[in-house]
């Protein structure tokens, strides 16, 4: 298999990140599986505070508290993870470091899309027996505000 | 021809939809699906038929355009995944953004978000859509 199919299957691995990501479809199931079994999610976008997320157990608990709250009451919205212009840093026949821009969109009540968060996922992936998995996931906010607002919420 | 030969012609199909319903051009966006494709959209939890064949589809999607006045809208389409994946059958979930410019020395603002379900099929001529399903974000109240 050439750079090509490898780059390809990594590309369709970050965007089921975010079908798996947006509720619609996803659940926390299909958010873990798009990790390794010990893989790490590092987020601060979007949260409330800077998270390390470890292995797949945790990363379902979590992933099933976040959809919760997103689908709750208190933050009703379809959020959408927008995820383009990748560049690979690294490619090598099991291991590849990319890194991803992110723009969320949130549909609210009586109002078009709004853009969220934009920022970048840093992204250690790495070939499995069930192909191509994030190892690791790094995601920082562009701008502190957006702390502040999951804050509040 | 590989899978992935395949799933970049498919990525590039739909990007050829956005390029010619922006663009205005009804007949080629027609000539993206196959004789008997349908294009829906889905209201609720049901999909309704917009058009079926290309004769239907032309009438529709030039409506459509019509319908939009002064207003350059595009789709903007990204994180294709595949749910099915065979040698001359595939289904794709493709997340869109429609932005729309109203005339002269305005802003584009975001009009939409959702995800277009294509189940594209090989023919002749190359990949085509067999059936597109418009899934639009609900606004939640």
């Amino acid at each position: 298999m050439g750079a090509a199919e490898d780059k390809l299957d990594i590309l369709e691995l970050l965007s089921r990140y975010a079908h798996a990501a947006d509720g619609a479809f996803g659940t926390a199931e299909s958010w873990a599986d798009v990790f390794t079994d010990d893989g790490i999610f590092h987020a601060r976008a979007g949260q409330a505070d800077e998270v390390i997320i470890r292995g797949r157990e945790r990363l379902i608990a979590f992933a099933t508290r976040v959809f919760l709250t997103r689908g709750g009451r208190a933050a009703p919205r379809q959020n959408r993870h927008h995820q383009c212009t990748t560049v690979f840093q690294e490619l090598t026949a099991d291991r590849a470091h990319t890194r991803t821009y992110l723009m969320t969109t949130n549909v609210a009540e009586s109002a078009p899309p709004l853009v969220g968060l934009t920022s970048v996922y840093e992204d250690e992936i790495v070939r499995t027996g069930q192909g191509w998995r994030i190892q690791y996931r790094k995601i920082w906010p562009d701008v502190r505000g957006v702390l502040a607002d999951a804050r509040r919420k | 021809m590989g899978i992935a030969d395949d799933k970049l012609e498919i990525m590039e199909l739909i990007s050829r939809y956005s390029h010619a319903f922006d663009g205005g051009d009804a007949d080629s966006c027609a000539a993206l699906f196959t004789d008997d494709g349908t294009l829906a959209e889905r209201e609720g939890r049901q999909d309704m038929v917009r058009g079926r064949g290309h004769k239907e589809l032309k009438i529709h999607l030039s409506a459509e355009i019509a319908k939009r006045g002064g207003t350059q809208p595009r789709h903007h389409v990204r994180n294709t995944i595949y749910t099915e994946a065979n040698a001359n059958h595939m289904v794709a979930r493709t997340y869109y953004l429609a932005t729309g410019v109203a005339g002269e020395g305005q802003l584009a603002t975001v009009t939409g978000t959702g995800i277009f379900e294509d189940e594209v099929a090989r023919t002749p001529e190359g990949w085509r859509i067999k059936r597109r399903s418009i899934i639009p974000d609900p606004r939640i109240p």
